[in-house]
């Protein structure tokens, strides 16, 4: 066997690195394909082989995705799952690519496109984008960089970065980074501009995309229904802790933790009304983790007054006890009384989620065949179902307010504990 | 003539070497890649400023408080040797030393310099 085969054979062996670039609205496609164990979800296209994307793309959103296939080391491919959207904007802006209409499961298209691209039945896919220096080389200057002096002129195209005010007697850098909206972990869709002063944030600007788009910012099928029609409680109430569940499966991916992520996720797929000891059995291995201590405890306080703007387990999360299940008299039968904690911080709003989900269970087991009485309004996973689809303005002015002033790791921490909503879909 | 052919001998060996290394950098040498693929990921977007920025060293204080303190080793090296001639007199004075050197950390402590930012 010679050298390119045993390399190919060691290439194919492990699961395919993929990167995933999706849109709003298919939250449960991703965890979908974080249980997959064919495929692992890295975190920069540098380390994956095939780009998964998926989702119908609006033009606001090619560019990007263009970019970040760019970014992807060769060998590499695209597999697009457009569902039932056209192609036409996509095969625009791809013309050279060869994109695999992945109508049932893209997992398979993925590995399919994989091996022959290891094998050398495919080859690896040209830059979409042009290979252009964004400014050529000056050679004007000690660096070349275009002007006198080190900080004068543009290195490369970009502006050297600005000089900010006074921090600890000192006058430094900041640098204005464009991050999102294909940010691991973050909201699909989520871009913000941020101004870094070394790793601390100084400045926020989060980009709101306009509205069209995105229909529910839930994707339970239950969850859906319950606006419109009477469901059965149990089944409501096994979806909203699938939901907590599954959003602490992807924090726990975010801290680092991916097998018990995937662990947990497998856990959220298989909820029933008996499963509140499995929680339980969580809720009590998770300090062992540190997750809900050293990188979560203090980080993202948000007050009691602020809180007041927030909804659904970030607002209970800080003691403000708003759950429209407390003026349902079904609920009310059923002994269904909110929970809330003090604190406010990143982990109180993890511990509530758990909490929530146990509650859930709990009431599902109990509900028998009681259903949801239309016209009250119904508490969802994130707030009231029905009312702002998207994340509202207030929660991007808070999430503004929290992150300035954060080193950028709490930062991300707060951000992915508040549980946003998509942004856009793709 | 021995001597010639020495010399001829490490003249070819470094040709070789030459030769050699040239090749190495022209099939091993790290692929610098494409415009767009060099371009620093974040998320969809290309940087607006070029990363060479001055930044704050944030563990300079901390630094700073190391030095002190590991000085104070310098001084009890020299005091370990006489301890035993000298006696409680020499516990007291080392102790009196450590505890204006605490009296420092926690100076430092008020002052926010063991926090990071």
């Amino acid at each position: 066997m010679g050298l390119r085969e045993t390399l190919a054979r060691l290439a194919l062996d492990g699961p395919v690195p993929v990167f995933v670039v999706a849109g709003g609205g298919l939250d449960h496609e991703l965890v979908r394909l974080k249980l997959d164990p064919r495929i692992r979800l890295v975190s920069t296209p540098r380390s994956a082989n095939v780009m998964l994307a998926m989702g119908a793309p609006t033009s606001r959103l090619l560019r990007p995705a263009a970019r970040v296939h760019d970014q992807m080391s060769h060998p590499r491919a695209t597999v697009w799952a457009p569902g039932s959207a056209s192609i036409d904007r996509i095969t625009r802006l791809f013309p050279e690519i060869g994109i695999v209409r992945a109508p049932d499961d893209p997992v398979d298209h993925v590995l399919a496109t994989h091996e022959r691209l290891i094998h050398g039945e495919r080859p690896s896919e040209p830059d979409v984008l042009p290979n252009e220096e964004p400014n050529p080389w000056r050679g004007v200057g000690p660096y070349g960089q275009g002007g006198k002096g080190m900080t004068g002129g543009v290195p490369y195209g970009r502006p050297l970065p600005q000089r900010s005010g006074d921090r600890d007697g000192l006058e430094l850098d900041v640098l204005d980074l464009r991050v999102g909206p294909f940010f691991p972990h973050l909201p699909a869709g989520f871009e913000m501009t941020v101004k870094l002063q070394g790793d601390i944030v100084q400045e926020v600007r989060i980009h709101r995309p306009p509205r069209a788009g995105i229909r529910s910012d839930l994707h339970d099928p239950v969850l859906q229904r319950v606006a419109a029609e009477s469901v059965c409680i149990a089944e409501l109430e096994l979806a909203r802790a699938r939901h907590h569940v599954l959003g602490f499966a992807g924090a726990l991916h975010f801290h680092g933790l991916q097998a018990l992520g995937r662990r947990v996720a497998r856990m959220a797929t298989t909820l029933s009304p008996d499963s509140a000891p499995t929680i339980l059995r969580l809720r009590r291995l998770v300090p062992t983790t540190g997750v809900l201590s050293w990188s979560t405890k203090g980080v993202g306080v948000v007050s009691r007054a602020l809180a007041e703007e927030l909804r659904g387990p970030n607002a209970r999360a800080s003691g403000v006890l708003r759950d429209l299940r407390a003026h349902d008299p079904t609920y009310q039968a059923l002994g269904f009384e909110p929970i809330g904690r003090e604190e406010g911080d990143a982990a109180a709003r993890w511990k509530q989620r758990i909490d929530e989900a146990i509650q859930s269970v709990e009431l599902a087991r109990r509900a028998e065949g009681a259903r949801t009485t239309p016209g009250l309004g119904v508490e969802g996973p994130r707030g009231p179902i029905g009312s702002p689809t998207l994340t509202s303005r207030d929660d991007l002015s808070i999430v503004t307010g929290l992150i300035e002033g954060m080193e950028w790791g709490d930062a991300l921490t707060t951000i992915v504990s508040l549980d946003l909503g998509p942004m856009v879909q793709l | 003539m021995a001597a010639l052919g020495a010399a001829l001998a490490v003249f070819l060996g470094a040709l070789g070497a030459v030769g050699v290394a040239r090749w190495l950098e022209g099939n091993l040498r790290y692929d610098r890649g494409t415009a767009p693929r060099r371009v620093p990921f974040l998320g969809g977007h290309a940087p607006s400023t070029h990363a060479w920025s001055r930044y704050h060293v944030r563990y300079y204080t901390m630094a700073l408080l190391f030095l002190a303190f590991d000085m104070e080793m310098v001084f009890m090296y020299p005091w370990a040797v006489v301890f035993v001639e000298e006696g409680a007199v020499a516990l007291a004075e080392m102790v009196m030393f450590i505890a204006i050197l605490l009296l420092g950390i926690l100076y430092a402590w008020r002052e926010r310099a063991l926090e990071w930012a």
